[in-house]
């Protein structure tokens, strides 16, 4: 079953952390986060690449869903 | 108890400004007196405002406050202290005294923080030479500090922030990334020995020797909130002239580790703001990955001077900024004539 968290609301970098924080403890499978602002989807968004996970990204009006897999 | 500081705050230090476009916006709004006693006022973006008494004595007044960026109350006492008398320096004034003014959370009840940020602000005043003589305080969900500080310049050795010239060589005195650090000392990742080097330099006051301001300095202004590129357009465009600025990417110093916490996602929603205002302004000669590129918006607490200066008075201004323990300064770039739209060119 997916994973899913929401960080919107928190203040930068919490949800980088939140994020981050949940990735290690899942080590793999499917994390669905939903942001609201673009500085935090684009700082989840390098973090996960960055530690070889892979990010979809679907707009939903002012905010986003991300889709991370690995 | 320590850890409580950041934790009691949204956007860290310069991050928190107001976006420039919407201050700009609604600052035109706002009625502006002029006066020819006022050297340096609203017009354009001075650090600080300078008021012509006489001939020979000049007034320097300015305000700066900051929110935590560091969980050591008298640590981050210092930064905001050291931050807000950078104003005085960089318009080439000394500091005659200071004012706290501060905001903290009554509810809390936790005084001894307050005490410790106020202890690192005086010790700075102290240090800069200037006298701390009262202040305000406000009770204020988060905490926030800084200080109102007058200072004295000769009013014919004012430097102002829009008086580069072509040829002028462009130092930076010091490394960037202070931002993104804190960012990190926020998101609880940040390394000591990272934020030992940040803390280091943001407590170390803007003060340049006299023998320094004596040289051939034509513009000078301090690198804040807006970032090296921001701060440099304004010296660039707000001068009325076609100038334009080639920087060095590779000479521009950095605090080491900050590219790594890039990467982390430990990028403040002011290094975006900024990135998205003023990158229209530079233009990219070499290939510069996001985690570099985005170090040359990071907003700045307590940042370094951007000194433009004659360039037959370049190595000497060097050797002096090393022996006055700005060891990171740095030749960043020179100024060329330009009409382009794109006036900072990064090589």
């Amino acid at each position: 079953m997916n994973q899913s968290i929401d960080v919107r609301g928190l203040s930068c970098p919490l949800p980088v952390v939140a994020v981050r924080n949940k990735l290690l403890e899942m080590k793999k499978g499917i994390l669905e986060v939903l942001v609201d602002t673009g500085t935090s989807k684009d700082n989840i968004t390098r973090m996960a690449t960055n530690t070889d996970w892979k990010v979809e990204i679907k707009e939903e009006g002012e905010e986003y869903l991300l889709i991370i897999s690995r | 108890m320590i850890e409580k500081l950041m934790q009691m705050t949204r956007a860290s230090g310069c991050a928190a400004k107001i976006n420039p476009k919407d201050l700009e916006n609604f600052l035109s709004k706002i009625k502006q007196t002029k006066d020819k006693r006022l050297l340096a006022g609203f017009e354009h973006n001075e650090d600080a405002a300078v008021y012509k008494l006489d001939e020979n004595t000049g007034i320097v007044f300015t305000l700066d406050l900051i929110t935590p960026l560091v969980n050591d109350p008298y640590v981050f006492g210092q930064i905001a202290a050291t931050n807000s008398l950078s104003d005085v320096f960089a318009m080439g004034g000394r500091p005659l005294m200071a004012l706290n003014i501060v905001c903290f959370p009554e509810e809390e009840k936790k005084y001894n923080l307050l005490e410790e940020i106020l202890r690192g602000g005086a010790d700075k005043v102290a240090e800069a030479g200037g006298i701390l003589a009262g202040g305000h305080s406000l009770n204020d969900k988060e905490p926030k500090y800084g200080l109102a500080v007058v200072g004295l310049v000769d009013p014919k050795k004012v430097i102002y922030n829009n008086t580069p010239e072509v040829g002028d060589f462009l130092i930076l005195t010091k490394p960037l990334g202070v931002g993104i650090i804190s960012t990190a000392i926020k998101g609880e990742i940040a390394e000591k020995r990272v934020v030992d080097k940040a803390v280091f330099w943001m407590t170390k006051l803007n003060k340049l020797s006299q023998e320094l301001l004596e040289l051939n300095i034509h513009s000078l202004t301090d690198v804040t909130g807006f970032g090296l590129v921001g701060h440099l357009s304004e010296m660039l465009l707000l001068s009325g002239k076609e100038l334009g600025a080639k920087i060095m990417f590779e000479d521009i110093p950095v605090i080491e580790g900050v590219y790594d916490y890039v990467n982390t996602g430990m990028v403040s929603e002011g290094a975006m703001k900024n990135r998205k205002i003023y990158s229209c302004i530079a233009e990219k000669n070499i290939n510069l990955s996001f985690e570099k590129e985005i170090v040359l918006y990071d907003p700045q607490t307590s940042g370094g001077l951007l000194i433009s200066i004659d360039p037959q008075q370049v190595e000497k201004a060097i050797k002096l900024l090393h022996q006055e323990g700005f060891t990171e300064s740095k030749i960043i770039g020179e100024v060329i004539k330009s009409k382009s739209k794109e006036r900072i060119k990064i090589c």
